[in-house]
């Protein structure tokens, strides 16, 4: 069964200022929809407004759900958030950290062994009693990852057969390349699991190799949308950035390749 | 779910072994300290009764209202069950409060260096006991007059409830509290209110300059029945309400973003704690006047040897405060009897070198 | 609502007592019962003044403890001190198994008196009035309160003599000098005293001015006002040790040194106690605080 996460003529804006303008799109359960654009194009703000941590107008559904009218726990039980970078005022173990995530309560046994499992699939269960304050920004974005995803396993109930919902703000922008794509590969797996993956993300070469739907926002508008070939191509990424960009195919699979001109170029 | 990241893994398979043992051990850790500060608590609160001034032959209290109703008995009786019974009954509530809703604000803030009187509630506590320390005869008679020798409890604890109230609608802006604002607004009142205070100094006598100087310092010597029948509804209501709190608090130590995705109605944990943390507070702070350094000294002792787990925290908190208050009010009653020193002094003196021991001791920012 | 208060307050002690009576039992084993047996004469005494007259009286035996005001006769201070006067630790007077308590007004907390009484030890409340009416009627209390109203008496008859002799000379006293008491002086700022203090009875008695009549008590004064009230005489408390230094310190400053007493000089410093106890030594104080003003004037200087 398909899930839509649709948005229509949303708009937000933050005093006079208005951050985005108008913007409608749907995305599919089962796919990786990636958002990208320019610094200040309004990527963040879009996420903010359909996990429905800010105040939007326009409607927002995720499934059947209005998420203007959904409770803070409704929505925990649909979707996760990873945030770019997580900071804790206090000192916890990783552990303690993956915990955060397991809001529906259960034995206490169940949800260690979820929480390792969750710790392994992003190469983080060596780490599980240390504290998280002494990691590198890299591994706590992974731990971070973990606890996104026990989120989605505690939350996946019997009765429930809604697909779940990842939103992830510029997961990779930390990490080396072996866990880019580690990370991206969990993604696409809950993807291929029949989740929904919405992602802001920078680098557009693991853009094109990982999303089956692109958003390019330019200055808070959606001005272009569809397939890999679609969007990340020379003319929209140019308009895009602002910036003249070359996008070529590399051999094997023919996925695009981006590089971006230097000016002097 | 199964997702294979095998070529991630198989290098660091050599640390796993033993794993399961001290991840259970934190957990175990922390559910040991909590029996062992009960029992702690315990110990205190009979070493305290038991401990005095007077050398009460306890054994011959086993009876109750014993027999020989001679004049020592009596006078036994009354230093057990109206001086040392209420003092430890209410160190045990203010030490527990001021140390649950210290964590309990430090959470709130994302700050360890939080503590009660952040939310305004000892100044508004200080200049409402002020008030009638120093007008309670003239200017508020008539309302001394209704209130008795609670005048000064009961304006203590609606002045800081003002306060707090203040603070908090100045804090919030379109149902949303900003945790800066009210910070920074809590340093303008709190100057609003010292000068308020000040002002009242001016026209203070002698003596009533000495009372406002002891009720700074705090103490436990005004114990009573009555005070505890009064305070432990909202102490005891406030700390039981805050304990439903653990895993939001625990959440926010994300930010107030991740803790809304991991499903916390954050605005109502901010109303609900800093509602429980203001009466609790401003109860304390009625009955015993300012004791400082409980509030910031327990929740960081504890982070350091049990983890910053709010589950465990928050009870530890209760216990540990509870005792160490108990131990320095048994202190300030004996240690230059007849007389009695106040207690805030005797938390000061040992908690200030106490702390800044482990900041030098831990490495690192704020000593963790 | 009280009594419904209190009775609750009586179940829950009820309630509680058993719990905590057995409780004790374990730890009794540790203690060595050993109170002393509850002596029928032994007096606590709250207030310098209320000791002082105690004293006077000689009945000094019968003292078991003292407030930490009372620090005259030096003898005094060898008792137990209890705290200050309205601080008192319940306990610590009850540690003391006082067959009764002789406090002036003003001391407490209440909540340690209300204990107190509880306990049915016999408080007698001495009244605090800054005249000479108001030390006689302390005298006669505290001679009441120790069943020796005899000797009060006599005592009393004696100082009233001796305040209506000052009386007299007040009358016959051509000028009465504006006398400034400053009660502290901190980092530059002057500590003075209003109307209806101590200070200010001790001048009314010695026959002087209070330079300062605008307020009540203790209050700090701006450097405009001292320049207006206009002090013949700066009178201090003496705080024991360097007089010489203090002086200088004190008569340097800008504010006091404009003044009519910064300028010659006039400067006296007294015991605080002596000076403004209002005790059995009040009218001894009286003199000398006349007899030193008006050696600073070249008068002679009379004793009582």
């Amino acid at each position: 069964m398909t899930h839509k996460l649709s948005f229509k003529s949303l708009s937000v804006s933050i005093g006079n200022h208005r951050i985005l303008h108008n913007v409608s799109g749907n995305c599919l359960s089962g796919t990786v929809t990636a958002v990208i654009g320019a610094n200040g194009a309004g990527k963040s703000t879009l996420l903010k407004a359909l996990t429905g941590e800010i105040a939007y107008l326009g409607t927002v559904r995720l499934g059947e759900l209005n998420v203007a009218a959904c409770s803070p726990i409704l929505l925990a039980l649909h979707r996760g958030v990873l945030p770019q970078q997580t900071s804790l005022a206090f000192p916890l173990s990783v552990d303690e950290v993956v915990r955060l995530g397991q809001i529906v309560p259960a034995d206490e046994l169940v949800l260690q062994t979820r929480r390792l499992a969750a710790l392994e699939k992003v190469g983080m269960q060596a780490f599980v009693t240390r504290q998280y304050h002494d990691l590198s920004g890299g591994e706590q974005q992974r731990v971070q990852m973990a606890r996104v995803l026990a989120q989605m396993e505690t939350a996946c109930d019997p009765f429930n057969e809604n697909p779940k919902w990842l939103f992830l703000d510029e997961p990779v922008s930390s990490l080396d390349i072996r866990h880019q794509i580690q990370i991206m590969n969990i993604a696409r797996e809950f993807a291929n699991r029949g989740g929904g993956v919405f992602a802001i993300m920078h680098d557009l070469n693991l853009t094109a190799h990982y999303a089956d739907q692109v958003l390019v926002l330019k200055g808070g508008q959606l001005i272009a949308s569809g397939s890999v070939s679609e969007t990340v191509e020379s003319n929209v990424l140019s308009e895009a950035y602002d910036h003249p960009v070359l996008v070529n195919r590399t051999p094997p699979s023919e996925v695009p390749f981006v590089l971006p001109l230097a000016s002097h170029a | 779910m199964t997702i294979g990241v095998s070529d991630s893994t198989s290098h660091q398979s050599d640390n796993q072994m033993g794993l399961s043992l001290p991840l259970w051990s934190r957990d175990v850790r922390a559910r040991f300290a909590i029996l062992l500060l009960t029992a702690a608590l315990a110990v205190t609160c009979l070493w305290s009764l038991a401990t005095g001034p007077i050398e009460i032959p306890l054994t011959a209290l086993w009876a109750p209202n014993s027999q020989s109703a001679s004049a020592e008995a009596m006078r036994n009786e009354i230093v057990l069950y109206d001086i040392r019974l209420p003092r430890v009954v209410l160190g045990a509530l203010v030490g527990g409060a001021l140390a649950i809703s210290g964590a309990v604000l430090q959470g709130l803030f994302r700050n360890p260096l939080a503590d009660p009187g952040i939310v305004g509630v000892s100044a508004g506590a200080g200049l409402g006991a002020a008030s009638f320390i120093v007008l309670g005869t003239t200017t508020l008679a008539p309302i001394t007059a209704i209130l008795g020798i609670y005048a000064v409890p009961v304006a203590a604890f609606v002045g800081g409830l003002a306060t707090t109230y203040l603070l908090y609608r100045i804090g919030t802006r379109g149902g949303i509290t900003s945790i800066a604002t009210l910070l920074l607004a809590g340093i303008a009142l709190g100057a609003l209110t010292g000068a308020a205070t000040g002002l009242l100094v001016n026209v203070a006598d002698d003596q009533q300059l000495r009372d406002l100087n002891f009720w700074g310092l705090g103490s436990l010597a005004g114990a009573s029945w009555e005070k505890i029948l009064a305070a432990a509804p909202l102490i005891g209501g406030s700390m039981i309400a805050v304990l439903f709190l653990t895993r939001g608090l625990n959440a926010l130590m994300m930010g107030e973003a991740a803790a809304f995705h991991v499903g916390i109605k954050v605005q109502r944990l901010k109303n609900i704690a800093i509602i429980c943390v203001a009466a609790a507070t401003g109860a304390s702070v009625a009955v015993s006047g300012g004791i400082g350094f409980v509030g910031i000294v327990v929740p960081h002792l504890l982070r350091l040897t049990i983890g910053a787990d709010y589950r465990y925290l928050l009870p530890a908190s209760g216990l540990l405060g509870a005792s160490l208050l108990i131990l320095a009010d048994t202190v300030s009653r004996t240690i230059v009897a007849p007389a009695e020193l106040p207690i805030g002094i005797i938390t000061a003196v040992t908690g200030a070198p106490f702390f800044l021991w482990i900041l030098l001791r831990k490495k690192g920012p704020m000593g963790f | 609502m009280t009594t419904h208060c209190f009775q609750l307050c009586t179940v829950i002690r009820q309630s509680i007592r058993l719990f905590v009576a057995g409780s004790l039992s374990a730890v009794a084993l540790f203690h060595t019962a050993s109170a002393e047996p509850l002596a029928a004469d032994r007096i606590v005494s709250i207030g310098g003044a209320v000791t002082e007259i105690i004293y006077a009286l000689g009945e000094e035996h019968r003292l078991v403890g003292r407030d930490t005001t009372s620090s005259y006769p030096p003898a005094a201070e060898s008792l137990p001190d209890v705290g200050y006067m309205r601080a008192l630790s319940p306990e610590g007077v009850l540690s003391l198994s006082p067959s009764r308590i002789i406090m002036v007004e003003g001391s407490g907390p209440p909540e340690a008196l209300q204990v107190l009484r509880e306990a049915d030890i016999p408080i007698s409340d001495v009244p605090e009035t800054y005249s000479a009416e108001g030390v006689l009627e302390k005298i006669r209390v505290v001679g009441a309160a120790l069943g020796a109203s005899e000797k009060a008496e006599v005592l009393a008859d004696k100082l009233r003599a001796d305040f209506e002799l000052l009386a007299t000379t007040r009358n016959a006293a051509s000028a009465s000098p504006r006398v400034l008491f400053v009660l502290s002086v901190r980092g530059g700022r002057v500590l003075a005293s209003g109307t209806g203090t101590a200070a200010n009875g001790i001048l009314a008695l010695a026959g002087m001015t209070n330079a300062i009549t605008e307020f009540e008590g203790y209050k700090q004064l701006s450097d405009e006002a001292i320049l207006t009230a206009a002090p013949d005489i700066i009178l201090m408390m003496d705080r024991g040790g360097d007089h010489g230094g203090a002086t200088a310190e004190i008569l340097a400053l800008p504010t006091l040194a404009a003044t009519p007493a910064g300028r010659s000089g006039h400067l006296v410093q007294m015991n605080g106690l002596l000076l403004l106890g209002f005790g059995p030594r009040t009218a001894e104080a009286a003199w000398e605080l006349k007899n030193r003003v008006e050696k600073l004037f070249g008068g002679k200087g009379e004793t009582l």
